[in-house]
């Protein structure tokens, strides 16, 4: 199958979740809220996730006013990533609509 | 000052550690630190603290230390290994936070990790067994021929050279060890294989 591999649900919630920046408690709090608890991430989860999207730069560390808090957003990388999984997700909806 | 014991203990299974430093939480001991073969601990609650463990990227080392201290984990440096770190984490056992690792990619990398490390372990002692028992074997013959046939000889070269008699004696203990490790630690790397076999399978379903 050609393209970009689809994202796994850490990585596209993630993802999701960088729109404006945020550190990585914040970022499993707000996948929580998001998804209504049905994903609760572990912390070495979410620590393996950052670091991998960080290496493909799909999102990227920006200054903090708390030197003790790394924040991260989306790089455009990362939006282009997110809008062409998002486009496959609603593929897979319709098509499961149309022929369900 | 909170009352402080430190212990000393060897292990070869990572999974059996761990099963000692929960075992010492539940008896109200909390590991503290670990420097070699010597585990820490202070006194606490019983059962007020687990402990997990984790091979964290060297180089995203800030960025682990960032997030699970925000997640509420107390970090205990166990060892570096080549570009990981290992990590002893506790956690209170009454905290909300879900297990460390929560999907089976990161689960997966994390037995991988380990067993990169099990692999390493085990050539090394594989290697010292080899150097240490080598001059055993190949003399072992000779002495049982000496003993059978001419055993004062034997003792005449013994009482002779009883520096040199202790020093053979010495490294082939020490090479049959290194050998039982090694040995060990294949079973090892064996078991954490199958496990990250179920683990593929696991995943290829969701794929």
């Amino acid at each position: 199958m050609g393209g970009t591999p689809a994202l796994t649900e850490t990585v596209f919630y993630i993802l999701l979740s960088l729109k404006t920046p945020s550190h990585g408690y914040a970022i499993m709090q707000n996948i929580k809220a998001l998804t209504n608890d049905r994903i609760v991430m572990g912390a070495g989860t979410l620590y393996g996730a950052l670091s991998a999207l960080v290496e493909k730069e799909y999102i990227a560390e920006v200054k903090s006013d708390d030197p003790s808090k790394r924040l991260y957003v989306r790089t455009e990388r990362g939006n282009s990533v997110l809008e062409a999984e998002i486009l496959r997700l609603k593929e897979l909806i319709s098509n499961a609509e149309n022929y369900f | 000052m909170k009352e402080q014991k430190t212990f000393l203990k060897a292990f070869l299974d990572r999974n059996k550690e761990l099963e000692y430093i929960n075992k010492m939480h539940s008896m109200g001991w909390k590991l503290t630190s670990v420097r070699f073969a010597f585990y820490s601990f202070e006194k606490n609650t019983p059962n007020k603290y687990k402990t997990v463990f984790y091979y964290a990227e060297r180089i995203y080392q800030s960025t682990f230390i960032q997030t699970v201290t925000e997640c509420g984990y107390e970090i205990v440096h166990h060892t570096n290994e080549g570009k990981y770190i290992l990590y002893y984490l506790n956690i209170a056992s009454d905290s909300q936070v879900a297990d460390f690792l929560t999907d089976s990619e990161s689960k997966r990398n994390h037995i991988e990790r380990g067993l990169s490390s099990i692999k390493r372990d085990a050539l090394v002692s594989l290697i010292t067994a080899a150097i240490a028992i080598t001059p055993g074997a190949v003399t072992v013959p000779s002495i049982i021929k000496l003993l059978k046939y001419e055993p004062e000889k034997f003792y005449e070269i013994i009482s002779n050279d009883i520096l040199g008699a202790v020093l053979f004696l010495f490294f082939t203990i020490f090479g049959i060890v290194a050998a039982v490790i090694s040995i060990n630690l294949f079973r090892m790397y064996c078991r954490n294989k199958a496990r990250r076999k179920e683990l593929i399978s696991e995943m290829k379903i969701y794929e």
